[in-house]
């Protein structure tokens, strides 16, 4: 689905990453991962086609819908309206919605488990659902990649765990490559089928999860030998 | 007895006949020779053995005294135990003025070599004055209200004549300590009271018995077109000025321009209006009450002449008043007619004119100077 | 049972707005009888002329005007504050009416022209000038808050050129600048109302059409482009529309505040939501309404008075929120 050799990632005055090699498959779940400053934001960044990357090939096989930490204005729409908008370049002039439109709208409400608060307005719904919805409006557009920046960032424990097994689940059953930026290391672990580590000393290390603790790769990179972790 | 009091009588009700009387005020004299103002409300004058007393009324509050002035001449030691006021000797040769108009009054009297300086000279009309400041014998000093006053110490000016306005003062220039005569003649309601300011200045610049001269010949030459008037049987109806913003500025009937159109043997549609200040009268009312007034009369400054057509682009609903229709529109482009300028002296000028438009058959030969026809 | 509710709103709406029409042409300075009206109304009249002329001629397109004018204000600031994602936004914070102001005050103050005609070419250029101006930055900033401030900048550098303007004038001049800056909608004629109401008809259907992309930028710019908005067109589009609504309503109606910040927020308080499907409509109908009430309370009852409408128009929008606001138990779309 994507895949990019040599690639250079940075602005125009500073250049993060000058050659980057990395994968992504449909029905993987990819955690990226790396420390702040590494870069993760900027890479998230041009795969999405915000900024442009600076040098090298990056092959991108299909749409990508987001789901981003930014928060907008969207308060006064209900749940519904918001995630119809993941249907923008189906519908008509004035946003109508069809009879397919809503019938992808709904799938994707169940898929996430919110079809319940459908009719409530996105600032009275808590931020667990809140992340849900953004991530069924990611669904509604109907793309096969689907990438998130820090997702989990603003959640509990359970919601956390709630969502990373749904993102799984998407990624199996709907056959998308989902990729994943965060922090939570532990969720990532259980529940990612390949980490990329991102670092400005190693560029982009990817592997399996199990793999990359047991040869100590995670480790040096999070520098967690001292702290007693694993 | 019977033939005296007749003589006495008969004018006595000639006069109140003809209901376009005024009255003139009196002043109660209170010292040794009071000065008769006969139409000015703006000022009184009184005369002692060693010195003149002027004292100014406040224009918006017309109880109280604005300001006295205390007159001695130059060429007398300045006397002890002088009343409250600002001294001025007289008579005053190094003046600025700040108006084109009140350049205009001294140029009539005269005196337009004493003038030292003035404002705003893109304003001013007087051919003179305009050659003074281009040769630089007349300075400009700037804006009224925020003159330059380094230059007016610089010019070593005597007196400083200007017009006041209400609640603003003159900025840096009334701490100078050069008397400021604040000339409210344009406050007057009665266009004579306006004139006779002129005795007023006449007295600043030692040209009494020229500014009095002056004065008694234009009131006659004003009465007696007055009288003239008066003799037509019929008055035409009458709507002056024009719609400005959301509503039309209406004068008051109280205003010297309701007594210049009653005067000259009008029948100005909103003369019931008291008050000096405009009234704000929505469109639609104007039109109800004056849409068939027989003359519409208003002025306007512009560098080219106006239209009839202008007109109802300006505003379409112009069109639909009868003397629109009839084509009994005059109209003053006061950036071409000397309007302004001959206001103050020349009131009776100004009044032919509206009698020539009222009643052309009493002024036969006349052209007139400052409103004409409005040109198709 | 939403369709419902949005048709009885609609419904409603435009109730209110066809009885505030009407009431503008029933009440005036001037007592002029409902069954004369009507008749006039109908054509079939037969009285006092100057009756006819009052309410054809100065009544009605002055109702019209205020609709129109109402109405483009109101959409206008709506699709400035979802574009900068600022409550405070309205048409005159780019600069946009200042530049209308500019124009106006050269011509009547420098030039000394009063000439009506004169008075909307000049309003137009100059809000064509700055609205040029401001798409101009817009392609070179990125940042809408950048944006935002240039727009306020540029008004008040118009501000700071008008009252140089204003201090070196006579007072009459100055006087006339001032008339014309207290806003009013009953200088646009039978004759010139076409030319005003095809461009301000032109602007709104422009804005009915933006509904689509105002609703993406409400999840931000970001969330917009990956739904396929084009950022950059969209912007020119909006600013564009906006600009037009903008310089045609202060063009023939002289600056008027405050309909363009207020409205929109009394319309979302009233809807309870940001979904332009429904807030774009409401708005217009609600930017109408407020400006038909505006106009008819500049006539002081039972006086010969007159008052500015730039003095009436935060009297009537202010309270009114302050009464949704006090009313209304979810204001959802400040969340």
């Amino acid at each position: 689905m994507i895949e990019a050799r040599r690639l250079a990632i940075g602005y125009k005055n500073n250049i993060l990453h000058e050659s980057l090699d990395f994968e992504l498959s449909c029905g993987e779940v990819v955690c990226l991962m790396g420390l702040n400053g590494a870069g993760k934001s900027t890479l998230i960044k041009t795969l999405c086609g915000f900024i442009k990357p600076l040098g090298g090939s990056l092959k991108i096989d299909g749409e990508i819908g987001v789901v981003l930490t930014d928060k907008g204005n969207a308060g006064g729409l209900t749940v519904y309206e918001m995630v119809s908008l993941g249907r923008y370049k189906h519908t008509g002039y004035f946003g109508t919605l069809r009879e397919n439109d809503h019938k992808v709208i709904q799938e994707s409400l169940k898929a996430v488990g919110i079809e319940g608060k459908a009719d409530r307005y996105m600032s009275q719904i808590s931020d667990g659902e809140r992340q849900k919805a953004f991530i069924a409006k990611a669904l509604a557009q109907e793309c096969p990649i689907i990438i998130l920046d820090e997702p989990t960032a603003f959640l509990d424990v359970t919601s956390r765990i709630e969502t990373m097994a749904l993102l799984r689940k998407l990624a199996y059953n709907q056959g998308k490559a989902v990729l994943i930026s965060t922090h939570d290391l532990d969720n990532a672990i259980n529940f990612a089928d390949r980490l990329w580590l991102l670092s400005k000393e190693r560029q982009l290390v990817s592997g399996a999860p199990s793999s990359l603790v047991e040869n100590g790769t995670v480790e040096e990179f999070f520098k967690l030998r001292d702290a007693g972790t694993l | 007895m019977t033939r005296i009091s007749l003589k006495v009588l008969v004018p006595l009700m000639a006069l109140t006949i003809c209901s376009c009387a005024s009255s003139p005020s009196q002043e109660d004299a209170a010292t040794s020779q009071p000065d008769s103002v006969l139409y000015a409300r703006g000022f009184q004058i009184r005369h002692f053995d060693e010195y003149t007393a002027v004292s100014l009324r406040d224009p918006w509050d017309t109880l109280k005294v604005r300001q006295t002035y205390i007159l001695v001449e130059k060429d007398r030691p300045l006397p002890e135990n002088l009343p409250e006021g600002i001294v001025v000797r007289t008579p005053v040769e190094r003046a600025i003025v700040y108006t084109s108009v009140h350049c205009a009054v001294l140029e009539q009297l005269a005196c337009s070599g004493k003038i030292i300086g003035v404002c705003e000279s893109e304003y001013i009309s007087s051919p003179e004055i305009l050659s003074g400041v281009a040769s630089g014998s007349i300075a400009d000093i700037g804006l009224s209200t925020a003159p330059d006053v380094e230059k007016i110490i610089d010019l070593g000016a005597e007196m400083i004549i200007a017009s006041p306005f209400q609640n603003s003062g003159y900025g840096a220039a009334e701490k100078l300590g050069i008397p400021i005569l604040e000339a409210a003649d344009y406050m007057e309601n009665h266009p004579l009271g306006r004139t006779e300011w002129c005795r007023l200045f006449g007295l600043f610049f030692g040209k009494r018995a020229e500014a009095d001269s002056i004065f008694h010949s234009t009131m006659n030459s004003y009465l007696e077109l007055k009288r003239l008037s008066c003799e037509a049987a019929e008055k035409p109806s009458v709507l002056l000025e024009l719609k400005y913003g959301s509503a039309w500025l209406v004068p008051s009937g109280e205003s010297y321009i309701g007594t210049f159109h009653r005067d000259a043997g009008g029948d100005y549609i909103f003369k019931d209006i008291t008050g000096s200040d405009n009234a704000v009268i929505p469109f639609e009312k104007v039109f109800d009450v004056a849409s068939d007034a027989d003359f519409w009369l208003f002025k306007y400054a512009s560098r080219s002449n106006i239209t009839y057509k202008d007109l109802e682009k300006e505003y379409q609903p112009y069109s639909n008043f009868r003397a629109f229709k009839e084509k009994k529109i005059y109209v003053c482009n006061t950036m071409h007619t000397s309007y302004y300028d001959d206001l103050t002296i020349h009131p009776d000028r100004i009044l032919e004119d509206f009698i020539f438009i009222y009643h052309p058959e009493l002024l036969p030969g006349y052209s007139p100077k400052y409103y004409f026809p409005l040109q198709q | 049972m939403n369709r419902r509710k949005n048709i009885t709103l609609y419904c409603a709406a435009g109730a209110f707005l066809l009885a505030l029409f009407l009431s503008n042409i029933f009440f005036g300075s001037v007592k002029i009888p409902l069954r004369d009206i009507l008749a006039i109304l109908s054509g079939n009249f037969e009285g006092r002329e100057s009756w006819r002329h009052i309410v054809l001629e100065t009544r009605l397109p002055q109702a019209v005007t205020a609709l129109l004018a109402g109405s483009s204000l109101a959409v206008s600031g709506l699709m400035l504050q979802t574009l900068f994602k600022n409550p405070l936004a309205g048409p005159s914070i780019l600069g946009i009416s200042d530049g209308a102001n500019l124009g106006v005050a050269v011509s009547m103050i420098y030039f000394a022209t009063t000439s009506y005609i004169t008075t909307i070419a000049t309003a137009f250029a100059g809000a064509a000038v700055v609205l040029a101006l401001i798409l101009w930055f817009s392609s070179k900033l990125k940042n809408n808050v950048m944006l935002l401030i240039v727009g306020i900048m540029m008004g008040y550098l118009a501000s700071s050129v008008i009252s140089i303007l204003n201090f070196k004038a006579s007072s009459d001049k100055v006087h006339q600048y001032v008339l014309w800056g207290m806003g009013d909608f009953g200088n646009v004629s039978i004759e010139k109302l076409p030319y005003f109401a095809i461009i301000a008809i032109a602007g709104l259907i422009a804005a009915v059409l933006l509904i689509k992309p105002l609703n993406a930028l409400l999840l931000g710019e970001s969330y917009a482009s990956n739904l396929g908005v084009n950022i950059k067109r969209s912007r020119l589009m909006i600013l564009g529309c906006t600009g037009l609504l903008t310089a045609t309503a202060t063009a023939f109606c002289g600056p008027i505040s405050f309909i363009g910040l207020a409205v929109p927020h009394i319309a979302r308080l009233v809807l309870g939501s940001s979904n332009h499907q429904q807030l774009l409509p409401v708005t217009l109908i609600t930017g109408s309404c407020i400006a038909l009430l505006c106009n008819m309370l500049t006539l002081l009852p039972g006086s010969n008075g007159v008052l500015p409408l730039s003095a009436i128009t935060p009297i009537v929008c202010a309270p009114v929120i302050i009464y949704v606001i006090l009313n209304r138990k979810n204001i959802q779309y400040f969340n």
